[in-house]
């Protein structure tokens, strides 16, 4: 072999060694794994809290104003409560209150429910069970339902509300004897509570707020039903009413399109567990407004029945009003004439 | 020559000596300039625990263009070695100097054992809490739970490493076939806002129908955490099941009927679970006065383990650490916003002695090596 020939044969060779070395003690390959976790331990705070400081995610908490019963016992509320008591009777029973806000994830309002039969030892409840199961109450000026599962030996009582794209539970779940034997006081503190923003500002209440004026007041001249009650409407809203059967009336106006009426229809059908529908789909669902040039309504229920939402998207020059009506079936039925109405007349 | 000596001669030479330690002191400054713009860790990963360094455009090739620590470090202990074998006779007069290049060579191994084989997770617990697992710094697992056992989860764990867009992963491990739609390093979620969000949702079904996700830059910063999300797709025997969308930054894992068998699915910092619960009873700490600069930390904690039933307290404070079954717990730090909420280190490393033993290894061939040369210098004077 010629002199550099060899030489190079021998840098190669020296080179593929330093190469390997390191190579060697550093093959480790990540792999699927599989293993048995004891369950979450009684005491243990949620995956979230468990983040070092600084890496939590932003995100205060909604503020929450009670008046609690004689009895109950404040508690500190912890990473994804914004309230939490307990209460205890001679007997040695028990029961825990507690005000959880979670974002809407979608599932129906009947799975929470079977969740929490579950919990308390029911089987599970078909959606026309369900109906007969809830009762309609106020959250907050808002229509929101409880649901009241006892079992042999413990029960809940849960009221369960969608706000602004917020689920709020209000749940008393212990001992089947206290539980029942608190039900009114339940609701009664379920009808002090005041659902305010992350800063701590409650809304006033239903009966003091009308909608607010300027800056913030719609762009539109609402004729108002006097069957509605106007509250204070949430972010991104212009105008806000609840009516006699517990529906909710929001009105928002924007400057665009806004993304079309597919956009919108779907992403309503997305807050009822709804899939998407294509744009050739669209006018099966959808029907004109009379007077209102473009305008459209549309009629929407959640598969299992518990929600109806009646939407309108009206152009307006160049801005895009939306008008929804959202309740139980029955509460959307009853408004749906004068909703509209109210739609048409709006200038 | 033959090509075994040639190697030999060149992995014990002084040359690769200096121009190793040449290179180790060049990477030293790039991993220090390094860290401005790319964080403490990423420069760690990128110049230090790495075979060689690479860049080039981004999203395009990349080319290596210096040795990283791994091969700079692991051809020093191999030059040392080498060298040593080569050139060292063992006499009395140099058991001082083989005692100290041992005390080197087992440093240097140490440091490549502790690179290798070192796991550092941390416990964030308020007073009162109870935590069986601690949850790594760094590293996520992709998790499909099975919750029916009563006593405990089966758990499916997919490391983040191997979650790429368009990854499909059909193992027998897995209850269905997994399919990455969207992985995302780092990215935050938010609710879904009217009439801003028009675009579909990011998963068809769970959670992430109304939810929004926002890629962010990686974090560079030591004290935060990157929290990635991905789209999963899942598909049992009679097809796809839908879209999810997974975060780290989600509280609870999510629902899923597989084969008609439930399941939950979560995106969540890689735990390990061990027998040894740690419960806070106390968290104290104490500022230097008049400053907000921490003076000392103490978390008094009560260690309960579910195999050998052994119940006992502890504290662990600054500089005194637990060492209990191969983990050592530290008290780290404190959550700002809630100053009742301990921050405990928990670090598994193997070869957390060797350090301390190559250490004194080293001193005593110091030592050892004075004092041959003092009595043999002493011993010629009186023979002079």
């Amino acid at each position: 072999m010629r002199p550099i020939a060899r030489r190079l044969w021998r840098t190669g060779i020296q080179l593929i060694f330093c190469a390997a070395i390191p190579l060697l003690s550093s093959c480790r390959k990540p792999e699927i794994t599989t293993y048995h976790a004891p369950k979450e331990l009684a005491q243990s705070s949620p995956a979230m809290a468990s983040m070092p400081e600084g890496m939590l995610p932003a995100g205060p908490k909604p503020k929450v104003t009670w008046q609690a019963p004689a009895g109950w016992t404040e508690e500190e509320a912890g990473q994804m409560r914004v309230g939490a008591f307990t209460v205890k009777d001679a007997g040695g029973h028990a029961a825990e209150v507690t005000i959880i806000p979670l974002p809407e994830s979608g599932e129906s309002d009947l799975s929470n429910v079977n969740r929490w039969r579950k919990q308390v030892g029911l089987v599970a409840a078909s959606g026309d069970e369900m109906a007969k199961l809830g009762s309609a109450v106020t959250l907050d000026g808002a229509p929101a339902g409880l649901f009241e599962i006892s079992g042999a030996q413990k029960s809940i009582l849960v009221v369960m509300q969608h706000r602004d794209g917020t689920l709020w539970f209000v749940k008393m779940m212990g001992d089947t004897p206290l539980v029942s034997a608190q039900k009114a006081a339940f609701q009664k503190f379920v009808a002090s509570l005041k659902i305010g923003d992350e800063t701590g500002n409650v809304p006033a209440t239903a009966e003091a707020t009308a909608v607010p004026e300027s800056p913030a007041a719609p762009a539109v001249n609402l004729p108002t039903p006097k069957e509605w009650q106007p509250v204070a409407p949430g972010p991104m809203q212009d105008a806000k009413y609840t009516t006699a059967g517990g529906a909710e009336v929001s009105v928002s106006i924007f400057p665009g399109q806004v993304g079309g009426v597919l956009a919108n229809v779907n992403r309503w059908r997305g807050q009822l567990g709804l899939g998407a529908v294509a744009e050739s789909d669209l006018a099966g669902m959808t029907r004109p407004l009379s007077g209102l040039p473009g305008a459209v309504l549309v009629d929407l229920s959640s598969t299992d029945g518990t929600r109806r939402m009646l939407a309108a998207i009206v152009p307006r020059d160049s801005q895009t009003a939306f008008y929804k009506l959202t309740g139980i079936p029955a509460a959307v039925e009853a408004e749906q004439g004068r909703f509209t109405q109210f739609v048409e007349a709006a200038k | 020559m033959n090509p075994l000596v040639s190697l030999w001669r060149f992995f014990s030479s002084l040359k690769l000596t200096v121009t190793l330690l040449t290179l180790a002191m060049v990477l030293v400054f790039l991993g220090t300039m390094g860290e401005v713009h790319e964080g403490l860790y990423q420069a760690q990963q990128r110049y230090f625990r790495s075979l060689l360094i690479w860049t080039g455009p981004s999203g395009g090739p990349q080319f290596p263009v210096f040795p990283g620590g791994w091969l700079i470090g692991a051809l020093l202990l191999v030059n040392l070695i080498t060298a040593h074998i080569s050139r060292f006779k063992f006499t009395r007069k140099k058991i001082g100097i083989f005692i100290v290049h041992a005390g080197l060579i087992l440093l240097l191994f140490g440091g490549l054992l502790t690179d290798l084989f070192q796991v550092e997770s941390y416990l964030r617990l308020g007073k009162g809490e109870q935590l069986n697992y601690s949850i790594d710094n760094r590293h996520n697992e992709l998790v499909l739970l099975d919750p029916t056992p009563a006593d405990y989860d089966n758990v499916v764990s997919i490391p983040e490493a191997l979650l790429h867009d368009g990854t499909v992963l059909n193992d027998s491990r897995l209850p269905c076939v997994v399919t990455v739609r969207q992985y995302y390093g780092n990215a935050d979620i938010r609710q879904r806002a009217p009439m801003m969000d028009v675009g579909p949702a990011p998963a068809t079904q769970g959670l992430g129908q109304s939810l929004t996700v926002l890629p962010q830059a990686p974090i560079t910063k030591m004290d935060a955490r990157d929290t990635p999300a991905a789209v999963i797709e899942l598909s049992d025997a009679k097809g796809s099941l839908g879209t999810w969308l997974v975060s780290s930054l989600m509280d609870n894992a999510q629902e899923v009927t597989i084969n008609g068998h439930p399941w939950k699915i979560a995106l969540r910092g890689q735990r390990y679970y061990r027998p040894a619960a740690v419960k806070l009873l106390e968290f104290t700490h104490t500022n230097y006065q008049g400053t907000d600069i921490p003076q000392s930390f103490a978390s008094r904690v009560q260690v309960t383990d579910s195999n050998t039933g052994e119940k006992r307290e502890t504290v662990i404070s600054m500089n005194r650490p637990l060492r209990y079954e191969g983990q050592t717990y530290y008290q780290s730090g404190f959550d700002q916003n809630d100053p009742n909420v301990t921050i405990l280190q928990v670090v598994h490393n193997p070869g957390w002695l060797v350090p301390y033993i190559s250490c004194a290894l080293i001193a005593l061939g110091l030592v050892v090596q004075f004092l041959t040369h003092l009595i043999a210098f002493t011993m010629k004077r009186r023979t002079a």
